[in-house]
């Protein structure tokens, strides 16, 4: 999080993405703006898109159509060794917290400062302490990940996103699996990295207490378009019947489930 | 990021201009080594001039207090921009360093 000057007033920027996975689309027309500083929540239930579209933002994936801006730089034209610049400025949270299970806490902590600097091992070790006091683990270096619970897991591998001090911070359900003190401990630490440090984040979550205590801004999407986008209090304003439906967790509502009853029976029935 | 240094009262007062990130942070430590090793009884580091400190300049920092603490030296820190207070207040190290406003308040509590 360096105080360099940024050269577009957005941290990240989506313009028009599109994705198919065969004859699935998968995201359609998505764009929205974050801007420096700000924490951008993606919301949408299971399979609506959220995850791919983190995947494209951080360069695991490629769009068919649209762009993808991180601070002014186009990165869906960018080849693997001009993106792995542009990586550096990001710590990335993986929904499954993707530890390397034959590393310690520590270890996995800091690979991120190993593999990007020659600092002092000394140094590396002092750094993972503080992330690790961030994330409420003291104490945990020496263990590793099959000797600790899932929501740990989940807390080492925030505190191995924010090992390099990012200026730009991607989450994918970075609570799901932790207790309601440990979310908040993790919903604050993200706030307070934005609001104290200028630091940027793009969180995708389904868990709509998290979404609406740390979130600037919110999109939502539903089946891979973009429904609402707005602040929180915007949000919740909304009138729109599938984004009331999934923020306030109704089981009735537009939102379908996987068949409906008629179409289970009829399918059921079939020779 | 530079290193300057100067003396008043014999108190080494050690001025750092710029970006204290990864790529810097070794060349501090390099810095401070030789004061550590030579149980430098005081220390000022003027911060007025830093931009930014990261994480292992905070470790660098935590390291050379741990050897000051060692030889039963002081370490102040002085003229930290909100910004750069900001990092150490994150990880509560306002807790351990001697962080002052200015410099006549850090020779201060050297001398004190």
């Amino acid at each position: 999080m360096s105080e360099t000057k940024h050269k577009s007033p957005y941290a990240v920027e989506v313009r028009g993405l599109s994705r198919s996975f065969g004859p699935r689309k998968i995201l359609a027309d998505v764009s929205f703006q974050l801007k420096h500083g700000e924490i951008l929540t993606i919301m949408g239930g299971s399979g609506c898109g959220k995850s791919t579209l983190l995947r494209h933002i951080i360069g695991s994936l490629k769009p068919d159509s649209g762009e993808i801006y991180i601070d002014g730089t186009e990165t869906t034209k960018l080849d693997d060794e001009e993106f792995s610049k542009v990586r550096k400025r990001f710590g990335m949270l993986f929904q499954t917290g993707a530890l390397f299970n034959s590393m310690t806490v520590g270890e996995n902590v800091a690979l991120p400062i190993l593999e990007s600097s020659d600092v002092a091992p000394h140094i590396a070790d002092l750094v993972v302490k503080l992330k690790l006091e961030l994330v409420g683990l003291t104490g945990f270096e020496n263990l590793k990940p099959a000797q600790i619970s899932g929501g740990m897991k989940k807390r080492v591998a925030m505190a191995r996103a924010l090992a390099l001090d990012p200026d730009l911070l991607f989450c994918d359900e970075p609570t799901s699996g932790l207790d309601p003190v440990m979310t908040s401990v993790i919903d604050t630490l993200t706030v307070d990295l934005t609001r104290k440090l200028g630091m940027s984040a793009i969180v995708v979550t389904h868990d709509m207490t998290s979404a609406f205590r740390i979130a600037t801004q919110m999109v939502f999407l539903f089946e891979g378009r973009v429904v609402a986008t707005g602040t929180p209090e915007e949000i919740k304003a909304n009138p729109n019947p599938i984004l009331q439906q999934f923020i306030n967790g109704y089981a009735d509502g537009p939102i379908p489930l996987k068949l409906s009853k008629d179409d289970y029976l009829k399918r059921l029935l079939q020779s | 990021m530079q290193i300057n240094e100067r003396t008043e009262d014999n108190i080494p007062i050690v001025s750092i201009v710029g970006d204290i990130d990864l790529e810097s942070s070794p060349k501090l430590r390099a810095f401070l080594k030789p004061k550590s090793s030579q149980k430098t009884p005081r220390l000022l580091l003027d911060f007025a001039q830093v931009t930014y400190i990261d994480s292992s300049g905070l470790a660098t920092l935590i390291e050379y207090f741990q050897a000051v603490q060692g030889f039963g030296g002081k370490l102040a820190l002085s003229s930290l921009t909100p910004r750069v207070k900001n990092v150490f207040e994150i990880v509560r190290l306002e807790q351990i360093f001697s962080l002052h406003p200015d410099i006549p308040s850090a020779l201060a509590a050297l001398k004190a």
